[in-house]
């Protein structure tokens, strides 16, 4: 079977790593970028060559469509074609490789007819929910003037295929990195270097101790061979979806932490994707600190030029709608994720309408409310998994009912969570600030840790990040 | 367009403090290049004894496979198994997830105190009820339609037997009811059941069950044969009057999935006998041509990692061995049996054994042709229970009716 280069292997950690950052740290400033460029190539044509001519087309139309916007004798309505032209064949790329079986679903619930499936097969290409968005806002940003077009196309495609954000974004928009693109010479210091190392170990840690280590209780529920949702106690099905929570964020954390980590190391400093989202107290915060690349690029590029708040109170409520919609099927092609999504959609309804008045002013419930919420919202979001249908799950939640008790499971996953719990909170993170007066200890614990760290890579079949499956 | 300036917030990251780098990066380019140096010169090897399994090599190299994705794959399968120091990490993530992660188990085994290692069986699937159904049936038919005597022996799994060496809580299936059931049908159905909770509970204290492997030590199949005995009226072999030959270092099937930290390793022994195995290249329905002869132990396998393999030489098809007692029988069973057999040495003229792995037919004719008095069906009960060879105790036999 072939397989994705994820960063939490060993081939990826001591092969393509050490050489990428030898060969990027030792070739001159101007070859600084066609380097990158070349070790992207290789990092997403890894599991074959399959998907890299489309990825190739796409960067090829929107580096030309730049050029095009940044012309000065193109008229106002060519303009504006070009931009259309450009997001709506990204938009058909995406809906046909990534949504076609929903669509297909979709229009043969509707019209009733014999649509034949037009399945360009089961796997998803790689990295085209991130790649897509971060083409759409290039050319977005360029049609209306946010951001220069880019002229070389070295660099153009350096950006797209950027290999830290290639799998698992962040989806990092181009004005954020166009200066450093621009400026191989002064990218990145040695102290940005070091904070990339130390995040990028974080990130790891967080992966593969963590998430791996909470995933181990839900799959061991729901897995094949586990004991099987519908056996579990009411209190087993409470610790396993929290098991799965804490496994989804320390997941795209991790991933998101040692893309920040790597792009550091090579001199891009790129905005962190998380912000303690579970020490949120309020659902509208969560969503400020949960994913934050993506909610931002549905703010910037749906919700503020659908008109936003400034057209009365109703139209922003459509807008909501919308975009609620839009990230909960980015998730993926199924009714669960979109039910997900409208499911924020109400929640964030309710509390712009009335609720975040009261929230402010309580100190624990509104925590407890938007954990609660959150935790079960991430039960929606899983049940076209197998092994966890939605009603068994909410049956198993809100009905008390006897069956395979929690108690073996706290004893031997308690530590594993309370470890999660105390790192979804920022004290770890403030403690090992502390730290950076004292260089001895400092320096053991993180030598420990990434040994630690990869004896786990070792011991573990390594899994790909769930968010790449997005 | 709406003009919004915090587009992304700072807060995580921790880029730009005031600080003097160095000390970390270093540290941290020291490991990664150091290891990744170390990597290109570490020995390669081509099984690794601690986890029992071949290790990935090298990946061939040929256009195709690269355009494919197979050479990197392979690259990585080779590089995660051939990693410097692979056994000591391997150590380190057990003691890691245990000591400080406090985790009762791992690949489906419950690290158990005292060293004690278990199967993990919380639930039983659909998959696994209906395969019970079928070969418990299968059995039964068997049984109603046999002319000669046939007795049942079920082992328990150690976890009925040592419940207090399990992790706290661990929500284990109620195998006591599944025996209960299992034997009352075949019971019905006319055969005499050996049912050893009784027996194996009042001697647990004689280490009836390997620490680090699913079989029963040669003690528990020594136990399980005494009641056999007492079943049959036959006089048991004495153990303690024989000389036994003790094996330590015995690393089992639990340990290579754990590759517990912490290991109590087991001591395996055998009692030397006289009498030789032949062992059988089956070629169909009670047709087979003999392959080897040799003891019933096979030494050369006693100083590998898969010690318990030596008994009988593994798991053959159709094999018989010869012995100085009376009468024949046809001892239908899984691995339980291959320290089992050999006691029965002393008391049968000809002992058969039949394992459905690679003999997939049904026993009748087998038992007509060779004209055996008796038959042993042998098996643990996890075996039993999800084993897809024991519905061949039903298969019709194509041979033409005698």
């Amino acid at each position: 079977m072939p397989a994705d280069l994820t960063f939490n292997s060993v081939v990826f950690l001591l092969g393509f790593l050490p050489l990428a950052l030898l060969l990027y740290w030792l070739v001159p400033a101007r070859a600084k970028n066609a380097v990158l460029l070349l070790l992207s190539l290789v990092f997403y044509a890894w599991a074959g060559l399959r998907w890299l001519p489309l990825v190739l087309v796409l960067i090829a139309v929107h580096y030309a469509a730049g050029l095009l916007l940044a012309k000065p004798d193109t008229g106002k309505a060519a303009r504006r074609a070009v931009w259309l032209a450009a997001i709506v064949l990204t938009v058909a790329a995406l809906a046909y490789f990534k949504y076609n079986a929903f669509l297909a679903g979709l229009i043969k619930a509707v019209a009733g007819g014999a649509w034949g499936a037009l399945r360009a097969g089961d796997v998803l290409p790689l990295g085209i929910s991130y790649y897509a968005f971060k083409l759409i806002s290039y050319i977005t940003d360029v049609y209306t003037g946010k951001a220069e077009a880019e002229r070389s196309p070295v660099i153009f495609a350096v950006y797209v295929l950027f290999f830290p954000q290639l799998i698992v974004g962040p989806i990092i928009p181009y004005r954020a990195m166009r200066a450093a693109l621009h400026d191989p010479a002064r990218r990145g210091s040695p102290a940005l270097a070091e904070a990339g190392a130390e995040m990028f170990v974080f990130g790891l840690a967080k992966k593969v101790i963590l998430a791996d280590g909470a995933g181990a209780l839900w799959q061991g529920i729901i897995g094949s061979g586990g004991v099987g949702l519908a056996n579990v106690s009411t209190p087993l099905a409470w610790l396993g979806i929290l098991a799965y929570s804490f496994q989804l964020y320390f997941d795209f954390s991790g991933f998101s932490e040692m893309s920040n980590g790597l792009a550091r190391l090579l001199g891009f400093e790129c905005a962190a994707n998380f912000n303690y989202p579970y020490i949120s107290a309020s659902i509208t915060e969560f969503w400020r600190r949960w994913h934050i690349s993506l909610s931002g690029w549905f703010r910037d590029y749906i919700y503020i030029p659908l008109g936003g708040n400034r057209r009365g109170l109703a139209r922003q409520i459509l807008n909501m709608a919308v975009v609620w919609a839009l990230t909960g099927i980015w998730h993926g092609s199924s009714w669960n994720f979109l039910c997900w999504g409208l499911y924020y959609f109400v929640l964030l309804t309710v509390e712009k309408m009335f609720l975040l008045p009261y929230l402010k002013k309580g100190r624990v419930w509104p925590h407890i409310y938007t954990l609660f919420f959150v935790v079960l919202g991430w039960g929606l979001f899983t049940c076209n998994a197998p092994g966890a249908p939605l009603g068994l799950l909410l049956g198993k939640l809100f009905l008390p009912q006897g069956g395979v008790s929690a108690l073996y499971y706290l004893r031997s996953f308690g530590v594993t969570l309370a470890l999660c719990a105390v790192f979804s909170t920022p004290l770890p993170y403030t403690l090992w600030r502390r730290l950076d007066t004292r260089k001895v200890p400092r320096l053991c614990l993180f030598a420990a840790l990434t040994v630690l760290c990869f004896a786990f890579v070792v011991g573990a079949t390594s899994s790909t990040a769930l968010y790449a499956a997005f | 367009m709406e003009e919004k300036k915090t587009v992304y917030r700072r807060t995580a990251s921790p880029a730009g403090r005031p600080e003097r780098p160095g000390a970390l990066l270093v540290l941290f380019c020291a490991m990664l290049f150091g290891f990744a140096l170390l990597n290109l010169f570490w020995p390669k090897r081509q099984v690794s004894e601690l986890e029992n399994r071949r290790l990935a090599g090298a990946p061939a190299f040929s256009a195709a496979n690269l355009s494919n994705g197979r050479w990197t794959a392979g690259l990585g399968s080779y590089m995660q198994d051939q990693v410097p120091g692979r056994d000591a990490l391997l150590w380190l993530e057990s003691a890691a997830r245990a000591v400080g992660l406090q985790q009762a188990g791992e690949g489906g085994i419950l690290l158990g105190r005292d060293g004690w290692m278990f199967t993990e069986q919380f639930a039983v699937s659909d998959t696994v009820t209906g395969q019970l159904e079928r070969n418990l049936a299968a059995v039964e038919q068997f049984t109603a339609q046999q002319a000669v005597p046939v007795t049942f022996l079920l082992a328990p799994s150690a976890a009925v037997i040592y419940p207090e060496m399990l992790p706290a809580g661990a929500p284990m299936i109620d195998e006591g009811a599944m025996l209960d059931d299992i034997f009352a049908h075949v019971q019905a159905a006319g055969a005499s059941v050996l049912d050893l909770r009784g027996e194996f509970t009042a001697n647990k204290a004689d280490y009836l069950y390997y620490k680090t492997d699913h079989h029963w030590t040669t003690q528990g199949a020594y136990l399980a044969y005494r009641q056999f005995c007492a079943l049959r009226g036959l006089a048991p072999f004495d153990a303690d009057a024989a000389q036994r030959v003790e094996v330590p270092g015995f690393y089992g099937t639990h340990y290579s999935a754990t590759r517990r930290w912490n290991v109590q390793p087991d001591t395996l022994w055998y009692y030397p006998l006289p009498y030789q195995e032949t062992v059988y290249e089956v070629t169909g329905e009670a047709q087979f041509t003999p392959k080897s002869t040799g003891p019933l132990v096979a030494e050369e396998k006693l100083a590998g990692r898969d010690k318990y393999g030596a008994f009988l030489g593994g798991n053959n098809g159709y094999t018989t061995i010869e012995g100085s007692g009376e009468g024949s029988i046809l001892v239908v069973k899984d691995s339980y049996a291959n320290c089992f057999v050999p006691f029965l040495t002393e008391n049968y003229k000809k002992i058969g054994v039949v394992d459905f792995r690679g003999y997939s037919y049904g026993p009748d004719s087998l038992i007509r042709q060779e004209g055996y008095d008796e038959v042993l069906i042998l098996y643990n009960f996890q075996t039993f229970i999800a084993d897809t060879g024991v519905v061949n105790f039903a298969r019709p036999s194509t041979l033409p009716a005698a």
